[in-house]
């Protein structure tokens, strides 16, 4: 007897960034401009971009797409809906220009849901790649926070309307070859 | 034989007529190669319909739509839920439009939790001025792929019982709904 699974469930992908359908991409493209290299613009602020995960999801790597100028330190981390921590980086130097940072964190399940990656910059200086379209991305349902430390908020984050540096490019990876 | 569970896909905090996975216009967005921008040509008292689709059981508190850059002369917006059989389940009941070039929030009068299946996400205005709100202007055959419905419901806001009628908007705002106790 041949198998046939009872559906034909969304699979996650080995890599999810910001740009793909399980994340913002199909408000922020092709409708609005494409991500361009934006500086942060506040210290010690917050912005969680939501990542659907449709199947058990394991969390090798965090990413940040870096812009054209680097300074001060990254730090990122995954939240679930409610804003718990799921699991975060160490806090480093951005690093890299018009490029991938890459952050190991403790391998790390996902069960199925909406999570969100956190990424904060302790500089105004420090830039990323970024969708500027502040309103596609509350569409979208980015959230930001103004946490006003050097790290991003543990073990609790709370979620506030974004602000108006759009949508950063950020991403997470199962694979440790990226 | 070996069936596997399978796997929910989670809901999104906000599902857009336009701008999610969720909603049934994102395949018109995908298709369009504009941005989107304040338009004119929506019809007063006219209700869209777009069909969107829940995957597992979820609580909805609040309608958004996006002004366009002279966003009160939308005048009063309502933005509900309606289920395949075009009863209301939620409405924000009527808001005047304020603000331009931004998203406007209303919670529904009553949240609803909707089980998985299909469902309809309306907006109405009752009025049709210039700039009035942000989307496309669309040939009609994009609402039709999407599955959208119109009704001219003479009236506002939107109706307790929907009589779904053939798309006929030459614009598509962006308008959703949400399940966030807190600004989006």
């Amino acid at each position: 007897m041949s198998f046939f699974p009872p559906s034909a469930p969304m699979r996650s992908f080995p890599v999810i960034t910001t740009a793909h359908p399980l994340s913002c991409g199909i408000a922020m493209r092709p409708g609005g401009a494409a991500a361009a290299s934006t500086a942060w613009a506040t210290a010690n602020q917050a912005r969680y971009v939501p990542f659907l995960i449709p199947d058990p999801f394991l969390v090798r790597k965090l990413l940040a797409y870096n812009g054209a100028t680097t300074g001060g330190n990254t730090d990122m981390g995954v939240y679930d809906e409610n804003g718990a921590e799921v699991v975060g980086i160490a806090a480093a130097a951005q690093s890299g220009t018009s490029a991938w940072q890459e952050f190991d964190v403790t391998d790390t399940w996902l069960v199925p849901g909406l999570y969100y990656v956190g990424l904060l910059n302790t500089t105004t200086t420090g830039t990323y790649y970024a969708y500027a379209n502040k309103e596609l991305g509350r569409m979208a349902g980015v959230f930001s926070q103004a946490v006003g430390a050097a790290t991003l908020p543990s073990p609790t984050a709370t979620f506030a309307a974004l602000d108006a540096y759009g949508v950063p490019v950020v991403g997470m990876s199962s694979r440790v070859l990226i | 034989m070996f069936s596997p569970p399978g796997a929910v896909m989670p809901m999104p905090m906000c599902v857009g007529a336009v701008t999610s996975l969720f909603g049934a216009w994102s395949s018109g967005y995908a298709e369009s190669a504009t941005a989107p921008a304040s338009a004119t040509g929506i019809t007063a008292n006219q209700a869209l319909y777009v069909p969107f689709v829940v995957t597992k059981p979820t609580t909805w508190t609040q309608g958004w739509w996006y002004n366009g850059s002279v966003g009160a002369n939308q005048g009063n917006v309502a933005v509900g839920i309606y289920d395949e059989s075009g009863n209301r389940l939620a409405t924000t009941g009527a808001v005047a439009a304020a603000g331009n070039s931004v998203i406007q929030q209303a919670t529904f009068a009553a949240s609803v939790l909707l089980n998985p299946g299909v469902y309809y996400m309306a907006y109405e205005p009752s009025a049709s001025g210039v700039n009035a709100t942000t989307g496309y202007s669309a040939s009609l055959p994009r609402g039709k792929f999407a599955g959208c419905y119109t009704q001219a419901v003479g009236s506002h806001p939107l109706p307790a019982t929907a009589t779904f009628a053939t798309w006929a908007s030459f614009v598509m705002p962006l308008f959703g709904i949400a399940r966030t106790s807190f600004a989006i």
